[in-house]
C-alpha cells in the first residue's frame, strides 16, 4: 500500500488546506475497497504493478486534485466584457496620446529619431496600463463575487429594459459587408479633416505635420525641393468649402446617427464638389513645382514629373471611384426616401 | 502522420459528448442513491447498468451534489472499514422528480425531432 499512500500524498498537494483531510480520507477509502475488490476477484494480493495500473488510471494527482476545486478564473464572465472594453478604450486612449505627442514633436520639427522613439515608447506604456486595469477588474470581480454588487445594480435591469432606449441605427459603411460605421472611426476621420483644414488655411506648424502625414519622414527635411503649383490657388476656397462639409458631417455623425438623410447628403455634396476639383486639378499641367531658389533644380526636374504625372493619374482614378461613390448616395438617399426605418446599417 | 483535421474533430466530439453527458450524470447519480452508497460501490452499481463514471468525476461530484444539498452523507464502519455513504436528500429528491420530468420532456421532444 505505500504506492497508495505516495499517491494520496500528491494529491495532498495540490488540494485546499481546508478540505485535504476530509478529502484525502474518503478518496483513499474508495480507492482501498477498489484494491480489495480486484484482490477478491483474483484471489491473492495485487502486486506493485497492478496497484500502479489502478492510480495510473485513476489520473495524475494534479488532475484529481483539481477536480475537487472549484473552477477559478481572475476575471468572471459577468464582468469580462466591460473589462474587455475598457482595456480596449484606455489602450486606445493611451495609443491616441502617444500619437498626438509625436505629431506635436513632427510639428515642432523634431528629429526623427525622437519621433520615433515617442511612438516606440507606447509599447513600453502598454503592459502597465494592461496590468493595472486588469488588477483592478480582479479587486473587482472579488469584491462582486464576495457582495453580489454587480447582481444588485442590474437587478431590476430586466424589468427596467425598453427596446426603444436603444440606439438608432448607424449608418452602413462603403464597405462590401456593410457594417456600421463606428464612433472611432468616425472620430479619427473627424481628427484629419481638421488637421487638413488648417494646414489648408495655412496654420503654421500644422503644415510641417501634413507634410510628415504625406509623404513620411521625407516631409521632415528642413528645406523640400517641392511645393504646390499654381493650380492649387483656383481649389481655394472649394477646398475649404468642402472640408467644412465634412467636418459638419462627422461631427452629426457622431452626436446624431440616426439623421441618415443629413448624412447622405452632406457626403453626396462632398462627393460631388471632390470630383469638381479633382477635375480642375487633372487639367492642370504642374500640380507641384520646384522650390524657388533650390540647389540642384536639374537633379530634381525628372523626380517631379514623375510625381506630377503620378499625381494626374491618381486624381483620374480617385475620380472615378468617387463618381460610383456619388451614385451609391443618390441611391441611398432614393431608398432612404422609399422606406425610412430599414435605411440604416442593413443597407449597403 | 497525424491527421489534424480527424483529431480536431475527435477532440471536438469528445467536448460534445462530455457536455451531453455531464447533466445525465447528474440525473444518473441522484436516482441511484436514493438506495445509501459509498464512493467506489456506486461507481459499481452504475457500471453494472452500463454507466461508466471515471472515478475522477464521480468522488468530487459527490461532495459538489452534498454542498450543494441535493445529498445527505455520513461516515460509517462497514467491513471493519470507515466508509462515507451518501444517500439522497429531501431537497435532493424533490430536484431530482423535477430533473426526470424536464428529461423525459427533452427525450420525446428530440425523438420527434431527429
Amino acid at each position: 500500500m505505500d504506492l497508495l499512500e505516495r499517491y494520496l500524498q500528491a494529491v495532498r498537494a495540490y488540494l485546499p488546506k481546508s478540505q485535504q483531510e476530509d478529502i484525502l480520507k474518503e478518496l483513499g477509502e474508495n480507492l482501498r475497497a477498489q484494491i480489495e475488490d480486484q484482490e477478491a476477484g483474483l484471489g491473492r494480493p495485487l502486486n506493485e504493478d497492478e496497484v500502479a495500473a489502478i492510480l495510473k488510471k485513476h489520473g495524475h494527482p494534479l488532475f484529481v486534485a483539481s477536480r475537487y476545486r472549484q473552477a477559478r478564473h481572475l476575471i468572471g464572465s459577468t464582468l469580462f466584457p466591460v473589462y474587455w472594453l475598457v482595456v480596449k478604450i484606455i489602450l486606445g486612449i493611451v495609443g491616441f496620446g502617444y500619437v498626438v505627442s509625436a505629431l506635436v514633436l513632427v510639428a515642432q520639427g523634431k528629429s526623427i529619431l525622437e519621433v520615433f522613439g515617442a511612438i516606440f515608447s507606447y509599447i513600453g506604456a502598454v503592459l502597465p496600463t494592461f496590468a493595472a486595469v486588469t488588477i483592478t477588474f480582479a479587486i473587482l470581480d472579488i469584491g462582486n463575487n464576495k457582495f453580489h454588487l454587480l447582481e444588485r445594480a442590474t437587478k431590476n435591469a430586466n424589468e427596467t429594459f425598453s427596446p426603444r432606449s436603444l440606439p438608432a441605427l448607424r449608418p452602413a459603411s462603403d464597405s462590401p459587408d456593410g457594417k456600421p460605421i463606428s464612433r472611432s472611426r468616425t472620430a479619427f476621420e473627424l481628427f484629419w479633416s481638421a488637421a487638413f483644414l488648417l494646414w489648408w488655411i495655412r496654420v503654421g506648424p500644422i503644415r510641417k505635420l501634413a507634410l510628415f502625414v504625406v509623404l513620411g519622414p521625407v516631409g521632415l527635411a528642413d528645406k523640400i525641393p517641392f511645393q504646390l503649383g499654381p493650380a492649387w490657388n483656383a481649389v481655394y476656397w472649394p477646398v475649404i468649402f468642402l472640408s467644412l462639409v465634412s467636418i459638419v458631417q462627422q461631427i452629426v455623425m457622431l452626436l446624431r446617427p440616426d439623421r441618415l438623410k443629413f448624412y447622405s447628403w452632406m457626403r453626396l455634396i462632398a462627393n460631388g464638389g471632390s470630383v469638381i476639383v479633382l477635375y480642375v486639378l487633372t487639367r492642370a499641367n504642374e500640380l507641384f513645382v520646384l522650390t524657388p531658389g533650390v540647389a540642384d533644380a536639374a537633379k530634381f526636374a525628372e523626380t517631379l514629373r514623375i510625381v506630377n504625372q503620378a499625381l494626374h493619374y491618381g486624381m483620374i482614378f480617385t475620380a472615378i471611384l468617387t463618381v460610383v461613390e456619388c451614385f451609391k448616395q443618390i441611391l441611398r438617399l432614393i431608398r432612404i426616401g422609399r422606406h425610412p426605418a430599414t435605411a440604416a446599417s442593413t443597407m449597403v | 502522420m497525424v491527421d489534424l483535421a480527424k483529431l480536431a474533430d475527435s477532440d471536438l466530439f469528445e467536448n460534445l459528448r462530455m457536455e451531453l453527458r455531464r447533466g445525465s450524470l447528474i440525473i444518473a447519480v441522484l436516482a441511484q442513491l436514493r438506495e445509501e452508497h459509498y464512493g467506489y460501490a456506486l461507481r459499481k452499481a452504475l457500471a453494472e447498468l452500463g454507466m461508466e463514471i471515471e472515478e475522477s468525476t464521480l468522488y468530487p461530484l459527490l461532495r459538489r451534489l452534498e454542498n450543494q444539498g441535493l445529498l445527505e452523507s455520513e461516515w460509517r464502519e462497514e467491513d471493519k472499514r470507515n466508509k462515507r455513504f451518501y444517500r439522497l436528500s429531501k431537497e435532493g429528491a424533490h430536484i431530482l422528480k423535477q430533473l426526470l420530468e424536464e428529461w423525459n420532456s427533452l427525450n420525446s421532444s428530440l425523438k420527434r425531432i431527429v
